[in-house]
């Protein structure tokens, strides 16, 4: 690989990483504040014990159950989003997967975090390890989350290396970590064949593991007897909700590193477009189930069910509930299926609609069931204390945080694939379509 | 000098061999957990034959995935430029 012209030209994808402006450490200043409160609000969790949160009889789980299966779901923006697309040779790929992989790293690590901070004694998380029981989906829980996490890191790991070692070939800081993580790579023919045939590997293995991951989350809710909870359609609903999500979050993390350093000419309009277009498949996807979980309820018209559904429809949580459908199906059908508004402004707000959409979701699956159980007690009530909101807000704060980190360090964007890409694509694409499309002479043969 | 550059050599691959080995670490304590786990499950007769289907199934995953990696960072040694 002819490293020198990589750089003339993609010179500007290095330079986040080598130039750091006053603003970035404005920003990091801030978000380690925001980082810090919940650090403190967290120990002060551990010393008085559950009672600092709102949860109590029956809501007894609350805002960190909810975050970690949203965060979780946005973990499917990466790995996910990047084997699909890799896997059906989308070209348009190239600039985002980079961003979509470490959007799965940061929030599984966040995620994953969510149970152990919702239990009043951590230490007690041990006990899984000498008793734990392996019916229980809370432990396939475990072990997919573990498997996902794992898969994602090596997924993200295996198509950096040739971009290491650019990195190191250039000299400077943190050097001695290039040359490590690099693992001697020159870009070899063989080099490059046992990268490309590994990564292949690891795409077809990480799409089960990741729809795997949230099928289980959702058994912890449907494999309860709870109204609201026990349906069949559960699995795949929180997997087309999780893409959902994760869609919106790349396009989020897109744009705001767009903005930020000036990637205008790597990420283009048209990416923009394809992703919208995919955002508004699941908004009519997510539409769909969620029609089909409420029509089935409705129908069966069984008390303790119907006591959640109308305490969603027209209760307590129905302001929540319609801002939900406002934010997950009237905005993005809006303006994603409106040529004028279908612009990156509007794709954008259609994202952050999404992403405050599904947090709301999780919450309406949460809450809602717990507050009306299917004993008789009144209906519970759950307000989210300090320490909940200002976790979330760590939560937050440590995914931004997470991406700045790892923008010093690595470039966002895939310089050998956008390489590959500029050298080889059209030549692939081209043999491609000639595989495809009947040859000329066969249909003129037709003709006469 | 030669001594010198040898000498960093062998750190490097001491690392990056280091590196490697908390992956292997990891695909061993999940299947010690996992094994665990069945252990349990015969010991209070609870379902043993839904936990080994798990198991295996995640034993398996750990191992693929430790396996991928080692193939390719050996992959990359041994693809080294002759002389490199």
């Amino acid at each position: 690989m002819d490293n020198h012209q990589i750089l003339d030209e993609d010179e500007i994808l290095f330079r986040p990483i080598y130039q750091t402006g006053k603003g970035f450490y404005v920003l990091a200043a801030a978000l380690l504040t925001v980082f810090m409160f919940g650090v403190v609000m967290y120990i002060r969790q551990l010393i008085f014990g559950l009672g600092v949160t709102g949860m109590n009889e029956p809501v007894t789980w609350g805002f960190y159950i909810i975050s970690f299966v949203f965060f979780i779901g946005i973990s499917h923006a990466g790995t996910l989003i990047s084997a699909i697309l890799r896997l059906s040779k989308a070209e348009w790929r190239r600039p985002i997967t980079r961003m979509a992989e470490v959007i799965t790293g940061i929030v599984l690590l966040i995620g994953g975090l969510h149970p152990i901070i919702d239990l009043g004694r951590p230490d007690r998380i041990l006990n899984i390890f000498e008793r734990g029981r392996l019916q229980s989906p809370l432990l396939w829980d475990l072990t997919s989350i573990t498997a996902y996490f794992t898969a994602s890191t090596i997924y993200l790991y295996l198509p950096l290396i040739p971009d290491i070692a650019l990195l190191r070939d250039r000299g400077g800081r943190f050097n001695k970590l290039y040359t490590i993580l690099s693992w001697g790579y020159e870009g070899t023919e063989r080099q490059k064949h046992v990268l490309e045939r590994a990564i292949n590997i690891l795409m077809i293995m990480v799409i089960p593991i990741a729809i795997s991951v949230h099928t289980v989350i959702s058994w912890i809710f449907s494999m309860t007897l709870q109204p609201g909870w026990h349906s069949t359609i559960f699995g795949p609903y929180f997997v087309v909700g999780a893409i959902f999500s994760g869609i919106a979050a790349l396009i989020i993390v897109m744009i705001a590193f767009r903005k930020t350093f000036h990637f205008d000419d790597y990420l283009k309009k048209i990416h923009f477009n394809y992703l919208g277009t995919l955002l508004l498949v699941m908004s009519l996807l997510w539409f769909y189930f969620t029609f089909a979980e409420y029509l089935t309820t409705f129908y069966g018209h069984e008390p303790p069910e119907m006591r959640v559904f109308l305490y969603k429809f027209t209760g307590g949580y129905s302001p929540f509930f319609w801002l939900m459908v406002f934010c997950n199906f009237i905005v993005p059908v809006v303006f994603l299926s409106n040529k004028k508004l279908k612009t990156i402004p509007g794709i954008l707000v259609a994202s952050i609609a999404v992403v405050i959409g599904m947090w709301l979701e999780r919450l309406i699956i949460v809450v809602p069931s717990l507050a009306n159980p299917r004993l008789p007690f009144p209906t519970g009530i759950y307000i989210p204390s300090l320490t909940e909101i200002s976790l979330l807000a760590a939560a937050i704060a440590a995914f931004i945080l997470g991406f700045m980190v790892f923008s010093k360090l690595f470039p966002l964007i895939s310089i050998w694939e956008i390489k590959v890409g500029r050298e080889e694509s059209v030549r692939i694409v081209s043999e491609r379509l000639n595989e495809y499309l009947p040859s000329k002479g066969h249909i003129r043969k037709q003709i006469v | 000098m030669p001594g010198k550059i040898k000498s960093f050599f062998g750190k490097l691959i001491f690392i990056q061999i280091i590196l490697l080995s908390f992956l292997w670490m990891l695909a061993a304590g999940m299947t010690l957990l996992l094994i665990n786990l069945v252990h349990v499950s015969y010991e209070v007769n609870d379902h043993q034959s839904a936990s080994i289907a798990i198991s295996i199934l995640g034993i398996a995953i750990f191992w693929v995935l430790a396996g991928i990696l080692t193939y390719v960072l050996f992959g990359l040694y041994k693809g080294r430029k002759k002389g490199a």
